[in-house]
């Protein structure tokens, strides 16, 4: 169990008050130290998708809290998880990141496991005394404490005991996943199309809170709407590209921001609304007031429309491609896009080292029109060479760096404080509120302090 | 492949040769709106995130652009105001093993080795890449109707941070 007991010289309660943080949240190894303990060792964390595990002896390997798992599917038909790490001298047991075996042999002396974890042969098996034998069941190699899915996505824990997975994801993420799966015409996904990694040189909770933060859209790439106006401002909005209707979506004014709703959730999970002009609902009147901004469906839009009717009806048709979010956050490290088929995830590695890897999916039984448009939208926000995505974290280096300046201690995130409104299963506010950072640091200090 | 080779005109090399180190100038001296006019306007511009990636539908690519999608994210560093390039970042593009693959009068594949050296706020970072042109013939010059360039990184976990200006 992790420890909980407070380090020298830092106590976790005051580093948080109302409408402020310490800075020493986003700078002090020390505190970073103890998130991965009490935070990301703790929680629920996406590891994978059951399309990545078929077939008994599919496997793949992944990054757990800082942690070298491997996933795979025992002839059991059951999902394990267990450490990449070889019970014999600690060698990495499998180098591959995914593939099919049948057992896991060690590269360094041989010790063989089984697609469960179970040790089932070593070299020189009559050189170990009785005490060795007798404790042969031991060997396997090390289980990761839980791992579960939800709607086929695989989320694991370090932590044996505590709430269950739909549990700690609560109703509103749940919904997310529903939709994401819902969207599907055959009722599945998956994974597909790689991988897209950008790596930062700051703390991960600013790229968490930057994600939600809808002040800073139209401030930090007014120049990359500026650029995206002044190449197709004078072309009819009909014909601009998906990658320029990504850019000119951060061009809202506060006004329209505001109107992107925000919802705080428990355990430190939120969602915002749908601002990005998605594939197939571009109804965007609820947050600019101006009707008939949709484009017309394209020809595969229409099939993949007629694709979801066929399975659903209209009405629930209606509703599934009507599900208004843009990200729903799953804290401490995990963004869901149903809209778009995406999932990104955070991997902190040290306390200003992050980071952030994207996947697509394909939505079985859509046109294959519809997973080059999400392949389209990684590639163009996602990668570290997005026009839109690198100042971002360019602003967060310079959080970084300049948080060290000065005597202040307190970071300000104080703004709609007392303007929020309680709902069903959470609280409700205006785009603008940075009630939902606050509500990260809430669930930052209920696990730091052992409370969640 | 001593064939090729032998079938190349010292004259069509070097005419090949020049075209590329002008590209690399434009971008060097950040001289984005000639760069762009290198490109047919059906052209397109791909830097695979995956290895000898086939496709650029089926896998995340670094960048997959058409030539309207390309002159956006040009714009947009000549405007001057791109946090992620206060201040922009200087570069060398450096051209090399330059072959032309294949040449039927009118179009040709053109092969090459170039490593990109950038420095900006006092970091230098050097990236490598194998570089395909397909050109065509225009007036007496060429227009570019596709550029790819494979990084060795092109799939790093761990070092992949802010690419602005293309390679």
């Amino acid at each position: 169990m992790p420890n909980t007991a407070p380090i020298p010289d830092i106590a976790i309660e005051d580093l948080v008050r109302e409408g402020r943080v310490s800075r020493r949240l986003y700078t002090d190894p020390a505190i970073f130290q103890l998130e991965m303990q009490r935070i990301f060792s703790r929680a629920w964390l996406f590891v994978g998708h059951e399309s990545q595990v078929r077939k008994p002896g599919d496997f793949f390997t992944a990054r757990l809290a800082g942690r070298n798992v491997i996933v795979s599917r025992h002839t059991d038909g059951k999902i394990y998880g267990f450490h990449n790490r070889c019970t014999h001298r600690g060698a990495e047991v499998c180098q591959e990141k995914f593939g099919n075996r049948s057992s896991f042999e060690c590269p360094y002396h041989a010790w063989t496991f089984g697609t469960n974890g179970d040790l089932l042969s070593l070299p020189l098996p009559r050189a170990y005394n009785d005490n060795f034998r007798s404790r042969k069941s031991e060997f396997g190699l090390e289980q990761v404490p839980r791992i579960g899915s939800y709607r086929g996505f695989i989320f694991a824990s370090l932590r044996p005991d505590g709430v269950d997975l739909p549990t700690f994801l609560g109703a509103d993420v749940r919904a997310a996943f529903d939709n994401f799966v819902d969207r599907a015409p055959d009722g599945e996904v998956e994974l597909a199309g790689g991988k897209a990694v950008q790596r930062y040189h700051g703390n991960w909770k600013l790229h968490f809170e930057n994600s939600i933060d809808f002040l800073h859209p139209s401030i930090l790439h007014r120049n990359a709407i500026d650029a995206a106006d002044h190449t197709f401002g004078h072309r009819d909005p009909e014909e601009a590209p998906l990658e320029v209707d990504l850019v000119r979506a951060n061009g809202l004014t506060l006004g329209e921001w505001d109107r992107v709703g925000v919802k705080a959730l428990e355990r430190g999970h939120c969602w915002s609304g749908g601002f990005i002009q998605d594939t197939v609902d571009t109804d965007h009147e609820h947050i600019t007031g101006a009707a008939a901004k949709k484009k017309p469906d394209t020809p595969a839009q229409k099939r993949y429309r007629e694709a979801l009717v066929r399975r659903h009806g209209e009405e629930r048709t209606n509703e599934i491609l009507g599900f208004k979010r843009h990200n729903t956050l799953v804290y401490p490290n995990l963004f869901v896009n149903s809209g778009v088929q995406r999932i990104r995830v955070l991997h902190p590695t040290a306390v200003d080292q992050t980071e952030q890897h994207s996947y697509v999916f394909r939505l079985k039984g859509a046109p294959e029109e519809m997973f080059r448009i999400a392949v389209c939208v990684v590639t163009q926000s996602n990668t570290p060479s997005s026009i839109v995505t690198t100042d971002d974290h360019e602003a967060l280096e310079r959080v970084q760096e300049a948080l060290n300046s000065g005597d202040r201690e307190w970071v300000e995130v104080s703004r709609g404080l007392g303007r929020e409104k309680p709902a069903a299963d959470g609280i409700t506010a205006e785009g603008t509120n940075e009630l939902l950072i606050r509500n990260q640091h809430k669930a930052w200090l209920g696990y730091m302090t052992g409370a969640l | 492949m001593q064939a090729t080779v032998a079938s190349v005109s010292l004259e069509l090399q070097h005419e090949v040769e020049q075209f590329l180190y002008h590209e690399a100038e434009l971008l060097d001296d950040r001289r984005f709106d000639e760069w762009l006019a290198l490109f047919h306007p059906d052209a397109e511009y791909w830097v695979p995130m995956a290895w000898k990636q086939p496709d650029p539908h089926q896998h995340i690519s670094l960048i997959y652009e058409n030539v309207e999608v390309l002159r956006m994210r040009m714009q947009r560093l000549k405007e001057l105001a791109a946090l992620s390039q206060r201040p922009f970042s200087r570069t060398c593009h450096q051209m090399g093993n330059i072959r032309i693959a294949e040449n039927d009068g009118k179009n040709l594949v053109v092969r090459s080795a170039s490593i990109i050296v950038e420095y900006r706020r006092d970091d230098q970072r050097t990236f490598a890449g194998h570089v395909v042109h397909k050109l065509r013939r225009h007036g007496n010059s060429f227009q570019i109707d596709l550029k790819r360039v494979d990084l060795l990184n092109c799939d790093t976990e761990h070092g992949h941070i802010r690419i602005s200006v293309p390679f």
